[in-house]
């Protein structure tokens, strides 16, 4: 009987399946709205109805300004909205609240464009152990006050006996849920899941040197021919769209989702010519995957004044000495850029540093449109070094604390030349230091 | 024991198993699959029919507008498309019901168990719109 | 009050109970720390789990600091209801109940008796753990918004109060013994503690009056005048808050060191926008030593039968409480301190409440010693 009334209280419910973890996370995503750069930050939402944080972080040249941020479920209405001031570099924080839970959008509107980033307020669901757990506790308040009543009513009696022994074994039940609990298998989503590549058309309309061009990026399925509408925030962006222009100067953006499968970015291009895109994105439930894409832009190409070698160079207001260890293809090498001065780097994207590298290039010609067929693209990271204190967090831009030299670890594949881009943040300021290599040949044989 | 004993007793049983039948009932999650969701302009409400399982399914969808007044369309679709493997099956047209906003689509194929994403295209005065929706697909 | 005793139950002492000895005056130790120990492991797990949700977040319901305060009511639940049969078993036994154990017996259904602090802290300790279901179901409806001032939440910490209240009911009983005293004292202080984070229900009470640290003065007033007012000798007030010095002394360093450890444990990330300052030591007022050793002052005269001193001095403290509360907050969460007169309204209010406390909270003291009425 007491037996079951525990069991009653406790194992009513069908095992629903345990999800222990952190149900979501903060949402760091960079964003290129515009010609701002931001990093909005949605703070994680705790039930609904939940206030929801949400950090805008401006950089240097961001223009000052007032946005709108709105919050919309789908198929709803807009539920809230508020104003953020954001200029120069820094955070703004603002408070907006979901009333359910399920998909959002939270819309960032400049009053020309606006972004919309999807995020999960997630429900919860109570694993079977927590409501042994609470039914075993709340079974032991009733045992405890139906013991008091019949003790004084009765003294010692057989109701007494029942009740204190089903105090008893409420207790133990609750206890033993939960402290076996930590052992109660989680169910996780399978990990070994594939998405099909995507298709990506980049359009501008009248672009030309030293005019901002509106850029649109449409994504599409390889398989099915549909928007893609799933991709995963990926080293804090939904799309990382990297630039090189005809002379080698890189650039690095993130485009906005407009709506499904539609992105878009704004960018100024230096000089006229082809320009090599290259799109690092990450559908649910897939890995990473790399996609290429030209733009041509009317004007006059420049030229590059990049000295192949290592050695120190200015790039954006800042002295980087860029030096590596022995080249040789086919064998792993660190390379490092030393921005100098103290540890106040910030996490940009997450990292403390991040390394592009394109190759091998034909000597001569134009960087942008080589750089399109080049054998090799790759994106190299310094992590941030696990703070003290913290466990596993992710220190979001606002914190400058890292060490000014990142160094990176790659093993070219081919011998040839190179362009590599350092980048780091420094004062909300993103660096971008170029340099060329040449990789010799391994005198010991091909790998 | 008493019989004020009993009583007292009995009236806590009594309240236990009422509590137990409810913790049941609120816990339980086996029926029509049912989900909602929208577009720019639309509250969308899908429906399957009983559990979605490998095979032919019906969806029955109520289109509504953001403050949840029915709307006629001119035509609904239902794709359901398999992401994981990149598979698209042919597009069902919803026919409407006769109840504003009210419309039923039969025979959209779900040929393997998964995760499912099922599209519905709602088209009306030269727009179109649409809204996904996952489902998890049993053989 | 022995209109209490039920009739039938004879009231002549029993003969070995007549002749007191060290067994008898040690009876009641081993339930009493029992009661304790569960006040104390509610304690722990409220301290943790104010700081766990303040670093971490309220991630899963059932966390390890959760259950330190579930099996704290549950460890004080089965320690009173053990004082209790014992005691009811004694009656049916011929034996008249101890006053020494848990306090002076009343009988509430009017057949047996049972020592009133047991009784209230049991019931305390039971009502504590029904109001589980409602947080749970109001967890369900309003997800994990992890306020402190949410009704299930008040229900849950008014409950501790009543199990807290009948811990230090059960050691005054024994103020004679040594145990009894330090019991008393430190009980006081888990009471003290504890209290701080009930006046957080006041959160949302806007106005000039910061209610938090004026309900704080309130009840730390009244604490500290129960316990002068409790006390035949100087000294006990004193002590109170030298034990919850001490109790914020070990919460400011376990608090966040648990938090991180089980963080650590279970995996989940602290936040990275965490003051580091650990919450509800935060909160317990550091200054009320001088504050209760000017009371003291105040209650040697009171104790000669001066009747409006204790409202006076509880005036005084009063004031002294809430108005230091707001530069000790300044003080620990760094920022400016307010000035006078953004103080003062918080002043007014905790000298008009202190005088209230003071008045009350002198009542209380002398109520306290009627568990025990057998010695004079």
């Amino acid at each position: 009987m007491v037996a079951a009334l525990v069991l009653l209280l406790g194992g009513a419910a069908p095992a629903a399946w345990a999800d222990g973890g952190p149900v979501g996370g903060d949402l760091h995503v960079a964003q290129t709205l515009g010609d701002r750069e931001l990093t909005v930050v949605v703070r994680r939402v705790d039930g609904a109805p939940a206030p929801v944080s949400v950090d805008v972080v401006g950089h240097v040249g961001t223009a000052a300004g007032e946005l709108r941020l709105r919050v919309v479920p789908a198929g709803g209405r807009v539920f809230g909205e508020t104003a953020v001031r954001v200029g120069g570099p820094g955070a703004t924080s603002a408070t907006l609240s979901v009333d359910r839970f399920g998909p959002w959008e939270l819309e960032l509107d400049d009053g020309v464009n606006t972004a919309r980033i999807p995020f999960t307020v997630p429900e919860r669901v109570t694993p079977a152990w927590e409501r042994f757990t609470y039914g075993g506790f709340v079974a032991a308040g009733l045992f405890l006050l139906l013991a008091l009543g019949f003790a004084l009513r009765t003294g010692v009696g057989r109701g007494t006996v029942l009740a204190v022994a089903g105090l008893v074994v409420a207790v133990t039940v609750a206890v033993t849920a939960a402290l076996l609990s930590s052992s109660v298998p989680v169910a996780a989503p399978p990990l070994d899941g594939s998405r099909p590549p995507v298709n990506m058309a980049v359009r501008a309309v009248d672009a030309r040197a030293g005019a901002p061009v509106a850029l649109a990026v449409d994504l599409t399925d390889a398989s099915t021919g549909r928007p893609v509408d799933d991709l995963r925030v990926q080293h804090a962006a939904f799309v990382h769209l990297v630039l090189v222009s005809p002379s080698g100067v890189l650039t690095h953006v993130h485009p906005v989702r407009v709506r499904p499968g539609h992105y878009a970015a704004t960018f100024t291009p230096g000089e006229g010519g082809r320009f090599g895109l290259s799109a690092e994105l990450s559908r649910a439930g897939a890995g990473v995957q790399e996609v290429r894409a030209t733009l041509d832009v009317a004007g006059d190409p420049a030229v590059s004044t990049v000295v192949p070698g290592v050695g120190p160079r200015q790039a954006d207001g800042a002295t980087v000495d860029v030096s590596s260890g022995p080249l040789v293809a086919g064998r792993a090498v660190t390379v490092a850029a030393d921005f100098g001065g103290p540890s106040d780097l910030q996490p940009w994207l997450g990292m403390r540093g991040h390394l592009i590298i394109v190759g091998p290039l034909p000597p001569d010609a134009p960087v942008g449109a080589a750089a399109v067929a080049a054998p090799v693209w790759a994106h190299a990271h310094a992590m941030v070094p696990p703070t003290p204190g913290a466990v596993g967090g992710e220190p979001d831009e606002t914190v400058a604390a890292y060490d000014p030299k990142v160094d990176f670890t790659f093993t070219f594949p081919q011998p040839g030349r190179y362009r590599l881009w350092f980048q780091a943040e420094r004062g909300y300021r993103v660096i971008t230091a170029p340099a060329v290599f040449d990789v010799p040949a391994d005198p010991g044989g091909a790998p | 024991m008493t019989r004020a004993g009993k009583t007292v007793f009995a009236l806590v049983v009594v309240a236990v198993l009422a509590g137990a039948v409810l913790l049941w009932r609120l816990g339980s999650g086996d029926g029509p699959v049912e989900l909602s969701g929208g577009t720019d302009s639309y509250a969308l409400r899908v429906r399957f029919d009983g559990p979605t399982t490998v095979g032919e399914s019906a969806v029955s969808i109520e289109v509504a507008d953001t403050a949840g007044t029915p709307v006629s369309a001119d035509e609904v679709t239902v794709e359901p498309v398999m992401p994981e493997m990149g598979h698209a099956e042919p597009a069902v047209p919803a026919a409407a019901e006769g109840v504003p906003g009210r419309y039923r689509a039969t025979g959209a194929r779900l040929t393997m168990a998964g995760t499912w994403e099922i599209t519905v295209t709602v088209r009306s005065g030269g727009k179109q719109e649409a809204a996904v929706f996952p489902i998890a697909v049993r053989s | 009050m022995t209109a209490g005793i039920a009739p039938g139950i004879t009231r002549e002492r029993a003969a070995p109970r007549t002749a007191t000895g060290a067994a008898t005056a040690s009876r009641g130790l081993p339930t009493a720390l029992a009661l304790l120990t569960g006040s104390l492991l509610t304690l722990v797990g409220l301290t943790w789990d104010v700081q766990w949700h303040t670093d971490v977040g309220p991630d899963t319901f059932f966390t390890l600091p959760h259950l330190f305060l579930y099996a704290g009511s549950a460890v004080a639940g089965l320690a009173s209801l053990g004082a209790v049969l014992a005691a009811t078993a004694g009656q049916r036994a011929g034996r008249d109940p101890d006053p020494v154990v848990g306090g002076r017996p009343i009988a509430v259904l009017r057949v047996f008796s049972a020592p009133i602090g047991y009784l209230v802290a049991g019931c305390g300790a039971a009502s504590f753990l029904l109001y589980g279901l409602w947080d749970q179901w109001w967890h369900g409806l309003y997800g994990f918004d992890a306020v402190i001032d949410s009704p299930p939440h008040i229900g849950l910490l008014l409950s501790v109060m009543a199990t807290l209240v009948g811990t230090v009911m059960v050691f005054a009983a024994a103020y004679r013994q040594t145990w009894g005293r330090v019991g008393t004292v430190t009980s006081l202080g888990i009471l003290a503690a504890f209290s701080t984070i009930v006046v957080l229900g006041f959160s949302n009470v806007g106005g000039p009056v910061d209610a938090v640290s004026a309900a704080l003065s309130w009840l730390m007033v009244v604490l500290v005048v129960t316990a002068v007012g409790f006390a035949r000798k100087p000294g006990l007030a004193v002590a109170l808050a030298v034990a919850l010095g001490i109790i914020q002394a070990v919460g400011w360093w376990f608090s966040p060191w648990a938090t991180h450890v089980y963080a650590d444990a279970v995996g989940l990330p602290i936040r990275d926008y965490i003051r580091g300052v650990p919450v509800m030591p935060a909160l317990m007022p550091m200054g009320l030593v001088v504050v209760a050793a000017l009371v003291e002052v105040f209650a040697v005269a009171a104790r000669r039968g001066n009747r409006w001193l204790p409202a006076v001095a509880g005036a005084l403290a009063g004031g002294l409480v809430a108005g230091f509360q707001g530069v000790q907050n300044a003080w620990v969460y760094g920022y400016a301190v307010p000035p006078v007169g953004d103080l003062a309204p918080t002043v007014v209010a905790g000298v008009v409440l202190g005088l209230l406390a003071g008045f009350v909270g002198w009542r209380f003291g002398r109520m306290l010693r009627l568990v025990d009425p057998g010695k004079a």
